[in-house]
């Protein structure tokens, strides 16, 4: 779906964009076991909204409702999920292969460590693929500052993975 | 690559292959399994048919009468989505189905003739507005506008048996199939003929039956050159499908 061409179809939106909401909130800190509850929440608020929505950038739009949801819910659980990404996940995936489980709990807990406007951007550049223009429009900064932001992600994070060994 | 593209860094998965490469490209892969999809779509149906009602009112002639259908779409397309969108990374165990399946695999694209049930409205597959509508997925509601009382309870009951097919496909794709059959022997011609055509074929997929679902992807394109399932098509197959025709081949 092509950003800003015409409004997405409210039949597609859950389809075309549930693993990238899922993504989001991943890295924007839910826990595996309430990603369910929360990607959902994020589509309710974003139906809502729908009729008032300009249908343009969905992506981007939707990332901010993430972000809204993952905030609310961060202050709510606060205490209650502690070494949230670390714990084993009630609802497990099952289909994801033990070893890769694993190796992308390292990961996870790296980008965790990583201040909210990197792993914004790390994320949705290297992970969602979207384009720099786009992903400066998202976390609203000057271009210039998304890639430093991508930069010291990368340098940050590959830090983190090679000081674990 | 877009123009605005050009000038960025490549991706961390692009270069020469280091541990945070894999692991971004690892990233990539996640989501919900299909059945956690499956069923926050199932929760989330009552709000996203509100939102089709709020964003329809006044656009149109479609109006309510035709948001039921729109949802039952949906979750035909979404369910398609979560089948293809985790095929890459599930093994599923293999499922003996019996010979029901495969008589769907036959018989709808090798009878042209028009359907026999009696009291079902019949049309010719092909002539079908949603089957021959020239400008895709779009004309799909408003070709089936006109519809008699009488219709409804059965376009009623299609829905429902493409709605219950669609639930069991994330779990059980064998039970899907036979849904599906009922399908086809009781819609022959019926509105959601190639969101069946397109459900079995990821069925057949998903219990490892691949020349069946190809023979039958290729069935249902032969029939339905504009489908727009071609995409969902090739995502189950995981191939493309040589004899699709680009769009603009007239016909």
């Amino acid at each position: 779906m092509q950003a800003g061409v015409s409004r997405p179809d409210v039949e597609e939106l859950f389809s075309a964009h549930v693993d990238y909401v899922w993504r989001s909130l991943q890295h924007l800190g839910v826990a595996e076991a309430d990603l369910e509850d929360q990607t959902q929440e994020v589509f309710i608020v974003a139906y809502r909204r729908y009729p008032t929505w300009d249908g343009e950038h969905a992506r981007g739009w939707l990332f901010a409702i993430a972000r809204r949801c993952a905030s609310a819910y961060r202050r709510r659980s606060h205490r209650r999920h502690e070494l949230t990404v670390h714990e084993v996940p009630e609802r497990a995936p099952a289909e994801i292969d033990p070893p890769e489980r694993l190796d992308l709990g390292r990961f996870d807990a790296a980008l965790e460590a990583l201040d909210e406007d990197k792993r914004a951007v790390f994320t949705l550049f290297e992970i969602e693929e979207l384009p720099m223009r786009e992903v400066a429009r998202i976390v609203q900064c000057p271009l210039q500052t998304a890639y430093a932001r991508l930069y010291a992600a990368r340098r940050e994070l590959a830090h983190a993975l090679s000081e674990e060994r | 690559m877009r123009p605005e593209e050009e000038n960025e860094p490549a991706r961390l998965d692009e270069g020469e292959p280091t541990e945070l490469g894999r692991f971004v490209r690892a990233a990539r892969s996640r989501g919900p399994s299909a059945r956690v999809s499956a069923r926050m779509a199932e929760r989330l149906a009552p709000a996203r048919a509100a939102a089709a009602r709020a964003s329809s009112n006044g656009a149109g002639p479609l109006g309510h009468a035709f948001v039921p259908m729109a949802v039952a779409l949906a979750l035909v397309a979404a369910g398609g989505a979560f089948v293809a969108s985790t095929m890459g990374r599930t093994e599923h165990a293999a499922t003996s189905v019996g010979p029901v399946a495969v008589a769907a695999v036959d018989a709808p694209p090798a009878a042209p003739t028009p359907a026999t049930t009696g009291d079902v409205p019949t049309m010719p597959v092909e002539a079908h507005p949603s089957s021959s509508a020239p400008d895709g997925p779009s004309t799909r509601t408003a070709a089936s506008a006109p519809t008699t009382p009488s219709e409804r309870p059965r376009r009623g009951d299609e829905f429902e048996l493409i709605q219950r097919a669609q639930d069991e496909l994330a779990s059980d794709p064998a039970r899907a199939l036979a849904t599906l059959q009922e399908h086809a022997s009781r819609f022959p011609a019926g509105e959601l003929a190639q969101e069946r055509e397109t459900m079995a074929v990821e069925a057949l997929v998903r219990v490892h039956r691949r020349p069946e679902a190809k023979a039958r992807a290729n069935a249902l394109l032969a029939r339905f050159p504009r489908t727009p399932y071609v995409a969902r098509l090739e995502s189950a197959l995981g191939e493309p499908l040589s004899g699709a025709p680009s769009v603009s081949t007239p016909r």
